[in-house]
């Protein structure tokens, strides 16, 4: 292949899920967002319909290739453009708010603020169109898996590096393999510079909903200036990126359905849901969070459903308890998939991996990442002052509650897992980090939301969309 | 906060803001360096020794002890080659100087020509541990005269009677220049100059990057990111207090001046990460930028287990299965680089530790056997492998190749076509 070709398949490999998604997402979503949006989303929604389908016909046995995968992700994506071009004759416009006046002063901020970006985005693109595989478990497990996948053309690897610890990264990196015909160079990375950039479009997005451009790039610039999430970027071959951004995403799709109750939001979080487990184990819990605001979401909570779900989970939580202190174990078969088991020793998930329960945690580490370590800047110290204004205005308490729920349980979430199941991995900072790197920019966005609302003194989130439509930025 | 908000307003919201960080920063900083004693302990007996004189010392006058070339250029010490001594090139310069570690808790060394392959060591001996030498890596800090905190490190006390500069690592075709060093007292102005140092010192990618980015070298004095945090805080308070003085301040002035604050400070922290980002940058374009894959692994922390994997696959056929046993713990990375490197050609599907309980599992399953380690180690694994004492004798032992990295053994007849 030469120089030419390899550069062109290249760009058509990076691009091709992104173009294809774009049409479904156009399709779940339907019109009156910010294209940004949609091109986050679409993004996304690519890689995960690369993934299934690759997948798909690996289980159906046809060698693998990058032929065949373009062409079925052109097929499935072919109702969703078809979806896009007649509803292009719809006459409505791009519903975004608008400032009523736009003083000089927000145009040079926005501009300052987007030259920053920029400069975050260009040196994390150096790293990784430059840099051969460079983190530990990229080289140790991720790309040697993929690199047999490529070989040999199937999801199936005969030398073991990695066991069942998600496919997403697999097969990005074997789809890259599939397109260029190389397995070492730097430049397969680069589907996580698009991951990256595909937050900070849906940072950008999902909060042009309701907040003029200065605000929207204000949160971009605080997501895309998070060391962290620049280090996962830079030194790509990770998969904690994609599920950050499948995450993010996800939740940050039911904000839409708050204002306007359309399946396919929903359709879409369910879509995150199935990517955010796809991708790493650590992936189904939060998977799972997903799934749980989703429900949180579309209940409609009357007093006796509200009774009769915390009966069910203040139950659900003294089986678990129980189980916990040996008073008894819970065993439960579950067709097709095997058998879940808890109790004070072990925990067994059919189909991931059973785990030898511990309890020697300390929050010490965890609260050093947050509040100490330069990971997030000032993130955390930020989001622990909005705890109080949670509290004492109902109204920005009540801006999406998805959100504070997702978070919390979150943090719930990486609390447990850091106290039964890896309290190593947490006292030597091997995966603290990575745990708050799902929340953190979902944190921004919710804390640039927030700020907007605190400081526009405007009296509800919803009076945003009666705006007129504004194109610009 | 836009709806309305004028130019004038936002620059009068601006200038609050830069006089609300300004104080207090200054508010911060004096009380900062009041409670020194409480929140650094480790200087309480060196702030009363703050009158002692500082000692300088000139590049001149320290004795070249290990070296590959260089010499005395006016008062500074030039390196411009290390010695190719194992484990790593070094040069090291010495001085013998009796002194209290006591009496100087900050060390300040001008070098010129640091590059981020080259560590700086300083090397230490002590009356009561006579022949022991204790040592820290200097920070990379950039050019120029640089501050360390040598409080850091627990055996920098007692009487030190001998001083030595450490350089590891690679010159990278410069030299190295020595210009001079000084141990200096306690004083407010050194504190404050190591502090800036620790926040703004650059180290390279490693393998604990992608885990966890803390922002300053281990035991720092201060961590940027509480230090930013309380700024804001303060400079919250100074805005309220404002507002209550003053009494006509309206609350969505303040309310955009905070916010203002607040961007300023994240700012100023992403300041400090962008000009690490910046200079990985400069490192990463150093090594790997205008060169073919094969020059860019080559040119990779691992540079030469790439090379032992090149040459691996020169000597054997494709789609060879094999074994890996390393012989030190710490190889272990090193041997996962190697089957990344042999991929996709090869799999080597069989990496242990050497040891006599693994040797009938490796034998059985491959032809062919790598051992990596020291040529000394992989002797002994050789001889051990070809004794008739053990478990599972391979059929045949034939060295096919042999480099620093480690050696590929055929350890039965290899009937594809292309065998070596």
């Amino acid at each position: 292949m030469t120089v030419q070709v390899q550069l062109i398949s290249l760009f058509v490999a990076a691009i091709l899920p992104g173009v294809c998604g774009y049409g479904i997402v156009r399709l779940l979503f339907g019109l009156g967002h910010h294209k940004t949006l949609y091109v986050a989303h679409g993004y996304l929604m690519g890689i995960l319909l690369l993934t299934l389908l690759a997948q798909l016909w690996d289980f159906a046995g046809i060698p693998l290739s990058f032929g065949l995968l373009a062409t079925s992700l052109l097929l499935v994506a072919t109702l969703g453009w078809w979806r896009v071009t007649r509803a292009a004759q719809d006459p409505r416009g791009v519903t975004t708010c608008h400032s009523t006046t736009y003083a000089s002063w927000q145009f040079w901020v926005t501009f300052t603020l987007g030259c920053l970006i920029a400069i975050h985005l260009i040196l994390l693109l150096g790293e990784v169109w430059l840099r051969p595989m460079f983190p530990w478990d990229a080289w140790r497990g991720w790309a040697p898996k993929a690199i047999q996948f490529f070989d040999q053309r199937s999801l199936s690897a005969d030398m073991p590096t990695i066991a069942n610890y998600g496919i997403t990264t697999n097969v990005i990196q074997m789809w890259m393999m599939l397109a260029t015909g190389e397995t070492h160079q730097p430049w397969l990375n680069l589907p996580w510079v698009l991951a990256y950039i595909s937050l900070l479009l849906a940072t950008y997005g999902h909060l042009r909903g309701t907040c003029p451009p200065m605000h929207s790039m204000l949160g971009v610039y605080l997501v895309s200036s998070l060391p962290y999430l620049n280090i996962h970027t830079a030194l790509a071959g990770y998969a904690d990126i994609w599920l950050t951004a499948s995450f993010t995403l996800g939740v940050l799709t039911l904000t839409l359905y708050r204002d306007n109750k359309r399946l396919g939001y929903l359709v879409a979080t369910l879509v995150y849901v199935i990517m955010s487990i796809q991708t790493k184990r650590a992936g189904l819990g939060m998977g799972l969070i997903l799934l749980m605001c989703t429900l949180v979401t579309v209940l409609h909570w009357t007093r006796l459903k509200l009774m009769i779900v915390s009966a069910v989970a203040l139950a659900f939580l003294a089986a678990v308890c129980s189980a916990l202190m040996g008073l008894i174990g819970i065993r439960m078969q579950i067709p097709f998939v095997g058998e879940f088991e808890l109790t004070e020793s072990v925990i067994r998930i059919p189909l991931v991996k059973s785990y030898a329960l511990q309890n020697s945690f300390t929050i010490k580490p965890m609260l050093e990442s947050l509040a100490l370590h330069a990971n997030w800047h000032i993130a955390a110290w930020l989001l622990l002052a909005t705890l109080p204004m949670l509290l004492t205005k109902p109204r920005l308490s009540g801006l999406y509650p998805v959100i504070p729920f997702a978070l919390f349980a979150g943090v719930a979430y990486q609390l447990a897992y850091f106290t039964f199941v890896s309290p190593a991995s947490a006292a030597d900072h091997t995966a603290t980090s990575r745990a708050l790197l799902y929340l953190m920019p979902l944190g921004l966005w919710w804390l640039v939301r927030m700020g907007y609302d605190a400081l526009a003194d405007i009296p509800s989130a919803a009076n945003a969309h009666t705006t007129p439509p504004d194109r610009t930025l | 906060m836009s709806t309305g908000i004028g130019n004038g307003e936002f620059f009068r919201a601006l200038g609050l803001s830069l006089a609300a960080l300004g104080v207090s920063a200054v508010t911060l900083l004096a009380v900062y360096l009041l409670l020194v004693p409480v929140v650094h302990p480790e200087f309480k007996p060196h702030i009363a020794n703050q009158n002692v004189a500082r000692v300088s010392l000139p590049g001149q006058s320290f004795r070249p002890v290990v070296f590959g070339s260089g010499g005395i250029e006016g008062s500074t010490a030039v390196i411009s080659a290390l010695a190719t001594l194992p484990p790593e090139d070094h040069a090291v310069l010495m001085i013998q100087r009796r002194l209290q570690a006591d009496n100087f808790p900050f060390f300040r060394y001008h070098i010129e020509g640091r590059n981020p392959a080259l560590r700086v060591m300083l090397f230490w001996q002590r009356t009561d541990t006579p022949g022991e030498s204790h040592f820290v890596e200097l920070d990379s800090t950039g050019e120029g005269p640089q501050l360390h905190n040598l409080l850091r490190h627990q055996a920098w006390r007692g009487t030190i009677t001998e001083l030595a500069i450490g350089f590891f690592g690679d010159l990278r075709g410069k030299s190295v220049r020595l210009h001079e060093v000084q141990l200096e007292p306690y004083s407010h102005r050194g504190l404050l100059r190591v502090i800036w140092a620790e926040w703004t010192a650059f180290a390279p990618w490693d393998q604990s990057s992608i885990n966890v980015y803390p922002g300053v070298p281990e035991n720092s004095l201060l961590y940027p990111v509480p230090i930013a945090a309380v700024w804001l805080a303060m400079a919250i308070l100074f805005l309220l207090a404002l507002r209550k003085i003053r009494r006509n301040a309206a609350q969505a002035q303040v309310k955009l001046t905070a916010a203002i604050v607040a961007l300023m400070i994240w700012c100023v922290l992403d300041g400090l990460w962008l000009i690490r980002l910046y200079q990985q940058n400069i490192e990463t374009q150093y090594l790997f930028a205008g060169k073919t894959l094969h020059e860019k692994k080559l040119a990779d922390w691992d540079g030469d287990y790439y090379a032992f994997g090149q040459s691996v696959k020169a000597h054997l056929p494709a789609n060879t299965k094999i074994s890996v046993l390393y012989t030190e713990r710490e190889l272990l990375p090193l041997a996962q680089r190697l089957r990344l490197h042999l991929l996709p050609e090869h799999r080597t599907d069989n990496i242990r530790l050497f040891s006599r309980e693994d040797m009938p599992v490796s034998q059985q399953e491959n032809c062919y056997l790598i051992v990596l380690g020291e040529p000394m180690e992989t002797d002994q694994a050789r001889r051990f492998i070809s004794r008739p004492g053990a478990i599972t004798p391979p059929g045949k032992l034939e060295l096919i190749y042999s480099d620093t990295v480690g050696n590929l053994y055929l350890l039965c007849e290899d009937r594809r076509e292309g065998k070596p």
